[in-house]
């Protein structure tokens, strides 16, 4: 028997050496967005890569509006969703929430979906400026070109974007849209940058709606 | 329970003249050594016999596989006659370094135990001039020590590139936080109070049960085998790391009653005035943690270096009371106060306070110099008996012990005081975590059974308590207080009871008294003093129940092979039963070369604060708890080489190699989303480590180390924010033989990646300040650091009595930097800037 204890051994160790983890190639993707309405009832927004020439899906969310907005409808007179936080006690927020098909209005709101709220000046109590959407992918984006923003029926199964709102072109360091910034920028290390500007814009400078900053999952120093 | 409710009032005092005249004031009562100790087992009968010395020998230079087999002796005869009783290492002068309890609960040779075993020795620890344990583990391969979490709040040691990894004891006892799984090893240990540290890495849960995740730091102070006599300790030191540091301490060791009661006791006193740290820009304000919206940071640009520095002092008493070779006592009673001149975001606490100067107008040029306060003190104790019976054959271990955390914050600030709108008393807040403890028992047992088994098996049970844990805090956000609405008024606020609210002339606050109030997720109720300041709960008060068994077995399957398997059942009442396997294989291939294999799991509980903070929290800030959370696992497969080689040959005396690579997975990791805490994602983590120490005739030594990581993550990719590479490596010489050392170690640590908010991508606001978005961000390289120390020792002065030493650290004053741990760019905005150079010397000397 302990002619073989040293073979059995050495398998029995080597054996679970097999199990290997799923690496994530994903990306952060930040944005700020200065205006984005809040979505109406039955739409959502879906982000859009366009990576290698096709366009692959980054992620779905929802803006929603943090108080109950039904005495105070927008001006284009189209409901808008929201969650319906104490007005007294809620600042008047939009949230951006992270969206699945299967979400049920409890959950759509849930603090734990959140991932951001489109830019606001705040009243003064904490800070100038409140805003800022963080949506972390498993998509690769490292040789991401662009982005753009989808509106996109609830329930949707199509892969393809159905309403293309705002685009955005990325490069690495560098904010392709070089005439939304009088000033040139050094270039900034492991990110990709652009400007979001409404697809309709066909001006030559369009002004930009919102900024995004893309992080890929590279790590970039050994020694 | 107060410094002075500590004394110990022992009935030996009157009846020991040399304790009196030691004067030494026991701090406290006394704490226990775990670790079951049995004989060194030797894989080959033919393995060279270590020599064996009278525990009055000054202990010589340790050298790995010298002592590979040292020969059983019983306790009685500390001479070291082999007479096959089990082996008490106090009382030999076997190699130290190559000697470890922790690996596998008995005491072996770290040649030959199933892990990867570094040890580190009371002597070591002096010759390279460590000053805390976070340095000793900064020159153990796979390791960094030193690394700052949330700006210097935590001094902590990383494993392998993960944190809060490492399971933390004292004598065997588990001192791991169980707020947060972690433990600063800063000043809170005095090193001169420590006998060896032992250090695994890889996991370890089988026999160590919680928190051996990734690796385990046995920190096993000294007993009156190390000292017979009392010590003195003082000295003092300068640097831009340690400003006008003093230090100063007595310990005492000595037997009474032919050797039924020995003592050692000690007190260690440690001061200094902080560091200088210059951040790379002023952060002033910025996001709080999710699931508060992210915001706008502000930022001033140019450096700005901490000055205004308060003293941080460490006070702690360390003992060991043995009675009969049977019963031990021992302790480590710690207090503290530490400051902190960056914020945990990362703001520099420099402002400007707008005051009133004498004519009733705004003095703007007042300059607010603010500081975080904390104590976060252990204080641990323990009382073990240990016996074997049946001939020897049967080793019983019991430890009882206790172990009580402090973590108060208060101050705590969160943002300086400026010129900024709304901030000009800045944002300062008090965390305190209340009665924090763990009382546990320990069972442990080894028996010697036909077959060359040899089984060790045992239970340990413990409870963990939390309460009283508050927050104090500043209402800035309206909330609803049922009980103080005004239905009469004919403001909506005043009609609902909603404070803060804006009057005329400034801002009304709920009056001072308990109250409702209604968050989200419910309605709570809050202390409430003058200008909206409140006290709530923090944590929900709660215990937390474990209890398990675990049995090992060695077998030596061949002459030179060995087989050890072991399994393990946790249960607890807040999570599920947790099965844990080992298996280890130690092959002798030839003479002092083993080739060890091993896998190992183990696992860490859920952070308190993960499980029980309020949700129903008052603050700005409402983390949700997960009661729900699994406790996360690991599983490693590990490789080790290990060899002495050229013993005797010319000017050496032995080469001592090691060589290792484990793979790693970590499972039901748990991650803070959107301020909630849930189990998510695998990370595989290679690692190949190797150390090599010559050691040359004369007692001069030449050594070094390296690590390679390599960790990724199923859900964020990479590991970026800790380096792939580290090395360490140093030589001692001895300049004049006995007298005289001299000595220079480096250690390396490679580049890393921080995921931050830049500055210079901001928008002016009102003039200096510069605002920064979150789509502004970047990722940062830390740049290698290479930190240099060297030191002289002169040894055996004054008939043997005297030791004076210099140390000078980081002589290339590398002002490095720590990313932080979570790759996060909101709050920890830029790198955490860390100290420069330093001198320190001391004398010691014996009586």
């Amino acid at each position: 028997m302990k002619r073989h204890a040293k073979r059995l051994a050495l398998l029995a160790l080597l054996l679970p050496a097999g199990a290997c983890v799923h690496v994530s190639r994903g990306a952060i993707v930040q944005m700020n967005f200065q205006t984005l309405d809040s979505n109406v009832p039955g739409e959502h927004y879906e982000l859009y890569a366009t990576v290698n020439g096709g366009a692959v899906s980054v992620g779905h969310f929802k803006v929603l509006d943090a108080i109950d907005n039904t005495l105070a409808p927008p001006p284009d007179g189209r409901p808008r969703q929201h969650c319906g936080g104490d007005p007294l006690t809620t600042s008047n927020i939009q949230i951006v929430q992270l969206y699945d098909n299967d979400y049920d209005a409890e959950r759509q709101c849930d603090p734990g979906e959140r991932i951001g709220t489109v830019d606001k000046f705040a009243d003064g109590l904490r800070l100038i400026l409140a805003g800022g959407v963080r949506l972390d992918t498993d998509v690769d984006l490292a040789d991401a070109d662009g982005l753009f923003l989808s509106v996109e029926a609830d329930g949707d199964v199509d892969p393809r974007p159905a309403q293309r709102l705002l685009r955005a072109a990325v490069a690495r360091g560098t904010d392709p849209l070089t005439c939304a910034h009088p000033e040139a920028a050094p270039k900034r290390r492991g990110v990709l940058l652009g400007s979001f500007v409404p697809v309709s814009d066909a001006r030559e400078c369009p002004f930009p709606v919102g900024r995004v900053a893309i992080v890929p999952a590279e790590d970039e120093t050994v020694l | 329970m107060r410094a002075k409710d500590r004394v110990s009032h022992s009935p030996f005092l009157p009846a020991a003249p040399r304790l009196l005249a030691a004067a030494v004031p026991l701090l406290c009562l006394a704490a226990p050594a775990r670790a079951q100790m049995s004989e060194i087992a030797p894989l080959s009968d033919d393995a060279p016999a270590p020599e064996a010395a009278p525990a009055s020998t000054p202990p010589g230079p340790g050298a790995p596989g010298s002592a590979a087999t040292p020969p059983p002796a019983t306790p009685a005869e500390p001479s070291g006659q082999a007479k096959g009783g089990p082996v008490i290492l106090e009382e030999f002068n076997v190699d130290e370094r190559n000697v470890v309890l922790s690996a596998a609960r008995t005491r072996t040779t770290i040649q030959q135990a199933p892990g990867i075993i570094t040890v580190i020795t009371a002597e070591e620890i002096a010759q390279r001039g460590h000053r805390t344990v976070s340095e000793v583990l900064q020159m153990v391969p796979g390791f960094e020590g030193n690394r700052l979490d949330s700006n210097g709040w935590f001094d902590e040691a990383v494993v392998r590139g993960q944190p809060r990894t490492l399971l933390i004891l004292i004598n065997g006892v588990n001192v791991t936080d169980p707020l947060r799984n972690g433990l600063s090893l800063d000043h809170r240990i005095p090193v001169e109070a420590i006998k060896r540290i032992e250090v695994t890495s890889g996991p370890g849960g089988v026999l160590w049960g919680s928190n051996a995740l990734m690796g385990i730091v046995n920190i096993i102070l000294k007993d009156s085998q190390d000292l017979d006599g009392v010590e003195i300790l003082a000295g003092g030191g300068h640097g831009a790391s340690a400003r006008a540091a003093a230090k100063g301490a007595v310990a005492y060791g000595g037997e009474y009653f032919d050797g039924d009661l020995k003592l050692y006791t000690s007190v260690s006193y440690y001061s200094d005035a902080g560091a200088e740290l210059t951040a790379d820009s002023r952060k002033i304000v910025g996001a709080l943690p999710a699931p508060e919206p992210d915001t706008t940071s502000a930022f001033i640009l140019g450096k700005e270096t901490t000055d205004w520095n308060s003293r941080d002092w460490w006070l702690a008493s360390t003992g060991n009371l043995k009675l009969f070779d049977q019963l031990t006592l021992d302790w480590m009673v710690e207090f503290e106060r530490d400051h902190r001149q960056i914020a945990t975001g990362g703001a520099i606490l420099r402002g400007e306070r707008p005051t009133l100067g004498a004519d009733g107008k705004i003095d703007s040029t007042s300059v607010a110099e603010e500081e975080t306060a904390g104590n976060d003190a252990i204080q641990t104790v323990g009382l073990s008996w240990r016996r074997r019976f049946l001939d020897d054959k049967l080793g019983l271990s019991t430890k009882v012990y206790g172990v009580r955390f402090t973590l108060n914050e208060d101050p705590f600030w969160a943002f300086p005081p400026s010129s900024l709108p709304t901030l000009d008393e800045g944002v300062v807040i008090a965390l305190n975590a209340g009665q924090l403890y763990r009382f546990g028992l320990n069972v442990d047992a080894d028996l010697e059974l036909p077959f060359d088994n040899h089984l060790l098996f045992g239970a340990e049970g413990f409870r963990e308590s939390i309460a009283d844990a508050t927050r104090k805090d500043r209402l800035r956000n309206p909330r609803i207080f049922p009980d103080l609405a005004d239905p009469n008024s004919m403001d909506p606020a005043a009609a609902a009871g909603v404070y803060p609210r804006a009057v005329s002339g400034g801002t009304q606050c709920p009056p001072p008294g308990s109250h409702r109030v209604q968050v989200q997720g419910g309605e709570t109720s809050a202390d409430f003093g003058s200008g909206c300041v409140f006290t709530d709960e923090l944590l929900l008060d709660s215990t937390r129940a474990a209890g398990a068994v675990y049995v090992s077995d060695e077998w030596k399957a061949a002459r030179t092979l060995a087989l050890q398997p072991g399994f393990r059942v946790q249960f607890s009442d807040t999570y599920a039963p947790v099965g844990l396997f080992s298996g280890a294989l130690v092959w002798n291939v030839v003479a002092k070369m083993f080739v060890k294999l091993n896998y190992a799991e183990g696992f860490r509980p859920q952070e308190l604060q993960a499980t029980r903070i309020n949700a129903l929290a008052v603050s700005n800030v409402g983390f949700q708890p997960n009661a729900d959370l699994k406790v996360e696992r690991s599983r490693s497969t590990e490789a080790e080489v290990n060899a002495v080689i050229a013993e005797n040959v010319g000017v050496l005396e032995r080469i001592y190699l090691r060589g290792d690579y484990a793979y790693t997975v970590l499972s039901d990791l748990v991650r803070n989303v959107s301020g909630q805490f849930a189990n998510s994602g695998q990370r595989g983590i290679h690692a190949v480590e190797a150390l090599a120490r010559v050691e040359f005739t004369g007692d001069h030594e030449l050594w070094f180390g390296g690590a390679f990581n390599r960790a990724e993550d199923s859900i964020i990719g990479p590991i970026r924010n800790f380096p792939n590479v580290t090395f360490t490596g140093g030589v001692k010489i001895q300049a004049i033989a006995k007298y005289l050392e001299v000595m220079s170690a480096f250690t390396f640590i490679g580049p890393q990646e921080d995921l931050n908010r830049d500055p210079e991508a901001g928008r002016e606001y009102l003039g200096d300040y510069r605002l920064v978005d979150s789509a502004e961000v970047v990722v940062d390289k830390i740049d290698p650091a290479l930190l240099l120390r060297a030191g002289v020792r002169a040894t055996h002065l004054w008939a043997d009595r005297l030791t004076i030493s210099v140390f000078g650290y980081n002589l290339l004053d590398d002002r490095t930097s720590d990313p932080d741990f979570y790759f996060e760019d909101r709050v920890q905005s830029r790198p955490q800037p860390k100290g420069g150079w330093s001198l320190f010397g001391q004398a010691q000397v014996k009586f």
